[in-house]
């Protein structure tokens, strides 16, 4: 086995882990929640021109 | 075969003679030492009754090897360079030994190389030719390579890419022996066909035409079985018939890979699905004042939960809800705040209907403490009606009182708040899948790159894209 795939394949191992750990704590960074942002503010209407 | 047989020493050994009842047999030199006539140098023929020609070591002169004298062909007109591997010097290839008898230097005036001949006595005559970079050992061919589909070429159920077009190589520097008269400047045209590790080279001089097939060494063998120091691995630009050392890389990562990404769908599998806890529908004024609806008892029963909040204000158009969310815990009072917004426009323009918006937001919090919950919504509900007068405002169906907007106040609309737990963040498993499949994706992109490299036309400008990052370990 080469020092290229036992090295990718801990950092596979990290991946899957670190996924396991945040499906475990329902963690994400890209939860959408969080207060309304001032910039949310009077931003209504459609964009069509 | 054993080195026995290429045994030079012309003397017997001095035990032999001091007791000659167990005088071993020496086996007859195979080497016959000669003097240049042109500088007295000792000429070493090696390869008798084949070579027809000898390059002086010491002068450079060609000599005729046919002749018991080695009358003078052509005298030296440059000086002699030394040949990295010395003539003499034997090693063993393929588990056969090979001495080198011959060396010489040949371009295709775009680039040059070196090609050292070497002999055995039971096997002939073979190559060792250095690109400056690696070996190949070169075996003449004793059959005629068929023709394949496209230009390629068949020998030993094995197909050969066509590579280039036939080029000219003239012979640069000779020193040593040959089995041919072979001189400076003395050309052929050659014709290459590859495949990785083996390349079938075609010679044509004159009205002879030769099959060369050149088997790529592995690296520091052909180094190793002649002595000499081992060359840097290096891929910048690789040999015509050079296998990628990308290959067994990709194999590897493709299926540590495709493991990685089974066990990822198991674990998002396992993460379950999302379950809902609370749900709630209430009306909304349009333009008329907040509402704030409140659902209690959520239970959280993990450490840590991802919770979702899904708004469903599909009957609007042409409007829009702002929803704020408060999650707060029963105990603590703690609260995590958060904002959605429903909403949906139409219209016809010149280029016909349209729609814009999603009447259906949905909000995920991000590992919410467990506990006993209520969520706080307040909403308003606002009539959109700032679009150029070619635009539509028909209520649709649905909407309570169905007139049209802008001419009645008071008009409701209905929205669903519903409260979920548990699931699996989309997100996570996509940027998951992305990190597994980023080394694949780099050695696939590496093997592209030298696969275009290796198949490159041939040129000596030299490169700047020197990479040698990759190996064969």
């Amino acid at each position: 086995m080469s020092r290229h795939i036992l090295v990718y394949g801990l950092y596979c191992l990290g991946i899957v882990m670190l996924t396991t750990m945040a499906a475990r704590d329902g963690y994400s960074p890209f939860a959408t929640g969080g207060a309304r942002g001032p910039m949310m503010f009077g931003g209504y209407g459609p964009t069509h021109k | 075969m054993s080195d026995d047989a290429l045994s030079v020493d012309p003397t017997p050994p001095v035990e032999a003679q001091a007791s000659p009842p167990a005088t071993p047999v020496t086996p007859p030199s195979t080497v016959r030492a000669l003097s240049c006539p042109n500088c007295g140098g000792i000429v070493n023929v090696r390869a008798q009754g084949l070579t027809v020609s000898v390059l002086c070591e010491h002068c450079g002169s060609t000599l005729d090897a046919t002749r018991p004298d080695l009358q003078v062909i052509a005298r030296a007109n440059e000086a002699l360079k030394t040949p990295e591997i010395p003539l003499g010097t034997r090693g063993t290839l393929g588990g056969r030994v090979w001495e080198v008898v011959g060396y010489m230097e040949r371009t295709d005036e775009e680039i040059g190389w070196a090609e050292y001949l070497l002999f055995n006595p039971y096997e002939g005559y073979a190559f060792l030719v250095d690109d400056g970079r690696r070996f190949s050992l070169g075996i003449m061919l004793d059959r005629l390579p068929t023709m394949g589909w496209a230009n390629s070429m068949q020998l030993d159920g094995q197909s050969y890419s066509r590579f280039g077009d036939t080029y000219p190589v003239r012979v640069t520097f000779v020193v040593g022996e040959f089995y041919w008269r072979v001189a400076v400047g003395e050309t052929v045209d050659e014709t290459d066909f590859v495949r990785p590790g083996t390349m079938l080279s075609c010679e044509v001089y004159q009205t002879e035409r030769t099959w060369t097939r050149l088997d790529l060494l592995d690296w520091g063998v052909a180094e190793e079985a002649f002595g000499i120091s081992a060359r840097r691995r290096e891929y910048s630009h690789p040999a015509p018939h050079e296998p990628s050392p990308y290959k067994r890389q990709l194999r590897e990562a493709l299926v540590v890979g495709v493991v990685a990404l089974l066990v990822l769908f198991v674990v998002s599998g396992i993460g379950g699905s999302e379950q809902q806890i609370g749900q709630t529908t209430t009306d909304a004024v349009l333009d008329g004042p907040e509402k704030t609806v409140v659902i209690r008892g959520l239970d959280l029963p993990s450490a840590r939960s991802r919770v979702v909040v899904d708004a469903d204000a599909g009957a609007i158009d042409n409007a829009w809800v702002d929803l704020d969310y408060s999650l707060t815990d029963e105990k603590t009072q703690d609260s995590v705040d958060t904002y959605g917004l429903a909403e949906h426009y139409s219209g016809s323009d010149s280029d016909g209907s349209w729609t814009e918006g999603d009447p259906r937001p949905e909000v995920s919090l991000s590992s919410i403490p467990g506990g006993k919950y209520d969520l706080v919504v307040t909403l308003s509900a606002h009539r959109w009606n700032g679009g150029s007068s070619s635009s539509s405002f028909s209520m649709p169906t649905g909407f309570a009182g169905g007139s049209t907007f802008g001419q009645d106040s008071g008009q409701t609309v209905p929205i669903t708040v519903t409260i979920k737990r548990g699931g699996v963040f989309g997100g996570n498993i996509l940027l998951a899948f992305l990190l597994i499949a980023i080394w694949p994706l780099i050695v696939l992109f590496k093997n592209f790159a030298f696969e275009k490299r290796r198949m490159a036309p041939v040129s000596g400008s030299g490169g700047d894209d020197d990479d040698s990052g990759g190996d064969d370990d």
